[in-house]
This record gives C-alpha cells, structure tokens and sequence, in this order.
C-alpha cells in the first residue's frame, strides 16, 4: 500500500465529518417521475422598449425610420400526443407594437402545425403541415439551409418570431443505426426577391450520417428550375473543440447586379462557411468564416452605390423621388437578406448555454471586403426560473458607402422582458 | 524465532488472501452496475442541487434514458430550460434549444448544468472506457481501485475508487483527476437504494475541490429497464422530444 492511500484512510473520517456541513437538501424525498402528458402546452410572454440612433446623413436614410419601439407579445405551443404514434404539434404568435407616436398596430402568424407520425421504435417519421426546416450546421451563417424564402436571423433580432415560421410541407423520414433519409416537399414560394422562384414547388432530399462526424448531403430543387446541392460537416476534435463547415452551391444568384435591373443571373455560385468553437468549463468562443460567390465584387458594388447614390439625387433634387424610393425600397431588401460582399467572419463569446442566473453573450460580424462591422453585446439575468430580462446594445460602423455603414441605424439600445407560464 | 517464521507466514497469508480476493472482484462490473443495467435499455430521473459558498443553491431536474453508451438527457425542470435535450453518443454531445429546429454540437468539456459536468448526468461505462490499474486493500479493508481512461482525451484521465469492505463493495468515495494530474472532483456515494432487487446509487455528493465551498447534491431515482431502439437516440430526434 502506498503512503497516499495511507493518507487517504487517515484523512477519511476527516473527510466524512467535514461532509456534515454539507447539508442533504433531499432528506427522505423522492423524485416524483414526469410521466409523460398526453396534452402540454407553455406560453411565453414578452415585451421590449427599443431606442434606434439614426445616421441622418446616410445615403438609404430618407425614408422615416423608427426611432422607438415598443413591443408585447404572447407566443403558444401546443403540443397533444394522440397516441404513442401519433402527435400534433401547434405554435403561434399575437404581438401588438407601437412604433414612433403611430398607433399601436398588431400581427399574428401560426409559425408551426402539424401532424406526425413515428413508428413504434422511431424508424419512420412523417410529419404533415407548417414545418421549420433547419439542416445547416452553421451558427451564424446557414447555406446549407437552401428552402425559400429563409429567414433566419438570431444574431440579428433574438426577439424576432417570424424566423420561427416553417414552410407549408411534407416530410418523411427514415431512420437506419447510423444514418437517415429525410425527404422533403414543400408548397409554392410565396414570397423571394427573385420573381422566377414565386408560385413554384420546391423539394429536398437529405442523407445523413452522425458521428464521430455529422456529414449531410442535401439535394434541393425548385420546380422547373436546375437543382442546387449542400454539403455540412460538424465534428468533435478534442474535448473542447468543436469545428463545423457548410458548402452549398447554386445555380441562381441571390442578389441582382442592378437596382435598376431586378435581373438574377444563373452562372452557379459557392457560399461556404467554416467554423470551430471552443468550450471552457462554463462559456465558449466560437469563430466563423464565411465565403458567398453571390455577394458583391468590389466592381459590382461600387455600381450598385453609384445608383444608390442617383436615388438619393432623384429624391432630394425632387427630379424623380419615386423611382428614388423605389430604389431606396430595393437596396433595403436587399440588405435585409444579409451577406452583400463576398468575405465574412464572426466572432462569438458567451455563457449562455448554461443555465445561470446571470449569462452574457457578445459577438461580432465583419464584412472583410469593406471592413464594416456589426456588434453586439447581451447580458441576461433570470430573475426566477419563470421571469428573465435582457438588455442589448447593437452597433452598426463603416463607410458611408460600405455594407453595415448602410445600415440606417448606428446604435441600437433595446430592454426585453420574457415571463414563462 | 519459530514464532516469529509463524507471524510472517501468516503475514503473507493474509496479504496473499486479500489480493486473490481482490484479483477474483470485477471491480468495473460493480462500477457500472451502481449507475443502472448493463444488459439493456433503462432510464432513471435526476435532481441536482448545486450550492454555492454563499448558500446560494440553484437546482434543476433531468430525465435520462440510456442504451449502451448513447445517452439521452431531457431538462424537466426549472421552467427556463425545460424542453432542452442533450443526446451522447460515446464523445460526440448535441443539444437542442428549444423554440429553434437547431440541433447544435456541443464538447464534452462544455458544462451545461452549472457545476455539473455533462459527463455526471449521462450514462456511464467504466468497463468501456476505463481499465484498472491498481487495486490495494487499506487497513480498514476498504478497497482503492485506480482505473484509467482508455482514451487519452476523456475528461477524467484517472478516478481512484474507495469501495466498502463489505460485499457487493459499494463504492463509498472518488477522486477523479485531469490528464495533467490535478483533482477537478471528489465525490461522495451517501446512499443507495433497491431497484429490482439491486442496489444503485440514490444519493452521490460531488465536492469542488478547486473552488472552495462549492458542491453538488445528486438524487438518483426511479431507475427503470426500458425497451429502447437506436432510432430512439438520433440526432434528428431531439427536435421532436
């Protein structure tokens, strides 16, 4: 026997006296088991106050934006098993806000509904109804998520319910050990910048294996329209590394050359993200580097600014101000998709993975190309296990000609209350 | 000096009879055998009450179904994270949050419940991932057993067991160290309580070694055998718990 393990049975009973300051918070309970329910639901309420700085002098900012915002909301999920096979699964929103001194305005969407099916030991899955599809292994940046239109933007607005809306689809799903098949039919796109994409069909096919590397390959394709492949990869390096990759390419350009000519080019285009995250005991830092052959090439970019620009003349020289809003109008959605250059990283720090009474996350996005950048910082602090707030502080900096110095917003302050019932 | 060929012979009697009977004890089998069924699917529930220097304590549920080394954690309490799931499979970790479709890769290293690690709520195989490196019989004829991991890149690189003397040699203390040697956990088998006929852990008290005044309660219950397919552990499934 060595002197430790003399030590050991020395120091033992010392140990076990000293255990008795530590107290059993169980006594002689135990664990009432949740069985499942049949029927659950949880309903979630929120509400913010939101303050926009606006930069007067930039080139997309004569049109009247917010300054404040304030917003309630109540988002429910339902969720009713009708048997062991069988569930429904509903979930919506109802929101009121007030913008500026306009009167309260309100807006309601059913983000998910549907019906799903599962086999007796899970080796089919059919799922009918509104349905959010989400296959990219990317945090920040998801190519791979390729249904239209996709909305996703939980680095921009957490608060944002709409990013939580599915498309109308069927999905089916086959289960082996290590690997699936997930087929997916979806209804007609409503709604896309790129007109030729309305009122078509659109379809996924996926293969999937899981560890020790997830690695999907995704096959979609738009009714009548030539099919575009994704590729995502996620897998563990060490203990505390993680690193992921998404690859799609495209036959259709996101983004037209022209505000002039909403006119989307079809010459196949590459948008690839690479990322790795590492896990200290309790927060983490993630990095992301993302590459997108549809965004903007410095020659294309300085054009589309020179329209900008013309725009603007036109509105404030009053020689043409509504072809100057229209084109105001386009560069705005336009932005609002996000990614307008070619080269982008993100950089991530946070605890909030853990369930902690005070938890932070700070991040920024920078196009590389223009070198404007994004910031934002969040501190949240859970009140009680069924109250929490948020307070967030956004900042938009750049050129006044580079893609987040467009942005018509330089700060954005904004305070978050969410009660869980 | 007959006398004293007779105290050395029984000397080395007694130590020869103590290490045949530690040789013949398949100390991982016990190991395994405290933290649920090796021959099938099973579940059990958690409660964890971590508690701080300041007396602050936090607690949170957990429910977790176990087949072979895959693990699947469901967060039932407190409300903020019910919903949340945690598969494992081996060394590979994937969370869902819910309110997203996302299933995101999580490391092991990562803690997801405050204080305590990943690798203390999921199903644990030490007859997988861990040999036996040394066995010695204290004074007191309790049993130190040192296991070290198989993988050089597990969490815990070596755990050094204290177990009873008596049978079936329960264990009653851990040590459990880092690759670089230094002890990250202690931890404390308080209780045990009879499930189908066999004792598995009830009450473990995990002491923070490095920070001061910082520990965790665990109240194992309900450990139930379950029919459980493959299926039931993929990816794919934990947006649908």
């Amino acid at each position: 026997m060595t002197l430790r393990y003399f030590l050991i049975g020395l120091i033992s009973p010392l140990l076990f006296s000293a255990d008795s300051t530590y107290d059993d918070p169980f006594s002689d309970i135990t664990i009432e088991s949740p069985e499942s329910q049949a029927f659950e639901w949880n309903a979630d309420w929120y509400s913010y106050y939101q303050e926009n700085e606006l930069d007067q002098s930039q080139l997309t900012n004569l049109i009247d934006f917010t300054e404040q915002r304030q917003i309630q909301g109540l988002q429910l999920n339902l969720d009713f098993a009708i048997n062991d096979n069988f569930r429904v699964y509903s979930s919506g929103f109802y929101e009121a806000y007030e913008d500026d001194d306009a009167p309260t305005e309100s807006r309601s969407e059913t983000l998910e509904s549907f019906v799903e099916y599962s086999s007796a030991k899970k080796i089919w899955n059919v799922a009918a109804g509104r349905k959010k599809i989400q296959w990219s292994e990317g945090f920040n940046w998801t190519p791979a998520n390729l249904f239209q239109p996709y909305f996703d933007r939980p680095n921009y607005d957490r608060d944002d319910r709409e990013q939580l809306k599915g498309w109308d689809l069927l999905e089916i799903n086959r289960r082996f050990a290590d690997s699936s098949w997930t087929l997916v039919a979806a209804d007609k796109i409503e709604h896309s910048l790129d007109p030729l994409l309305i009122d078509r069909y659109q379809y996924a096919l996926k293969y999937s294996i899981a560890s020790p590397a997830d690695i999907s390959l995704i096959i979609y394709k738009v009714e009548s329209l030539e099919a575009s492949v994704a590729l995502t990869w996620s897998q563990l390096l060490t203990d505390t590394i993680t690193f992921k990759a998404d690859v799609s390419h495209m036959k259709r350009r996101e983004f037209p050359l022209s505000l002039d000519n909403w006119f989307f080019e079809d010459e196949g285009y590459l948008k690839s993200v690479i990322g790795f995250s590492y896990a200290f005991p309790g927060w983490d830092l993630s990095f992301e580097y993302l590459y997108n052959e549809h965004g903007y090439e410095e020659n294309e970019w300085d054009s589309l600014i020179t329209e900008l620009d013309s725009a603007n003349l036109d509105i404030v020289n009053g020689t043409n101000p509504a072809n100057g809003f229209e084109q105001i109008g386009r560069m705005l959605s336009l932005m609002g998709l996000g990614q307008l250059r070619q080269n982008y990283a993100h950089f991530a720090l946070s605890n909030s993975k853990v369930d902690q009474l005070l938890q932070y996350r700070l991040s920024t996005q920078s196009n590389l190309d223009d070198e404007s950048y994004f910031l934002r910082a969040e501190f949240m602090q859970n009140w009680t296990s069924h109250f929490s707030s948020r307070l967030e502080w956004q900042k938009f900096s750049g050129c006044s000609e580079c893609e987040f110095g467009l942005v018509p917003d330089t700060e954005v302050l904004r305070v978050s209350f969410y009660y869980l019932f | 000096m007959k006398k004293n060929s007779r105290k050395i012979f029984l000397s080395i009697l007694v130590l020869v009879s103590f290490s045949l009977r530690a040789d013949d004890i398949n100390y991982l089998e016990i190991l395994d055998s405290v933290r649920g069924y090796q021959d099938s699917g099973f579940k059990f529930d958690i409660v964890n009450v971590s508690v701080e220097p300041d007396g602050d304590k936090k607690q949170n549920q957990l429910r977790v179904k176990v087949l072979n080394d895959k693990s699947l954690v469901e967060f039932i309490s407190p409300e903020r994270v019910k919903g949340r799931a945690l598969l494992k499979e081996g060394k590979d970790m994937w969370l869902h949050i819910p309110n997203t479709r996302r299933v995101i890769r999580v490391a092991p290293a990562q803690r997801l419940l405050g204080q305590t690690s990943n690798a203390d709520v999921v199903g644990v195989s030490y007859s997988k991932n861990y040999k036996v490196e040394q066995v010695d019989v204290n004074e007191n004829s309790s049993i130190t057993v040192n296991l070290v991991a198989e993988d050089k890149s597990a969490i815990y690189h070596k755990i050094v067991f204290v177990l009873a003397a008596e049978t079936p040699h329960l264990p009653v203390q851990s040590e459990h160290y880092s690759r670089s040697g230094k002890l990250i956990k202690v931890a404390h088998y308080k209780e045990y309580k009879k499930f189908d006929g066999q004792q598995k852990l009830h009450k473990l008290l995990l002491v923070d070694p490095i920070r001061e005044g910082y520990h965790t309660w665990m109240l194992f219950d309900n450990y139930q055998k379950q029919t459980l397919s493959v299926q039931q552990f993929a990816k794919d499934e934990l947006s649908r718990l």
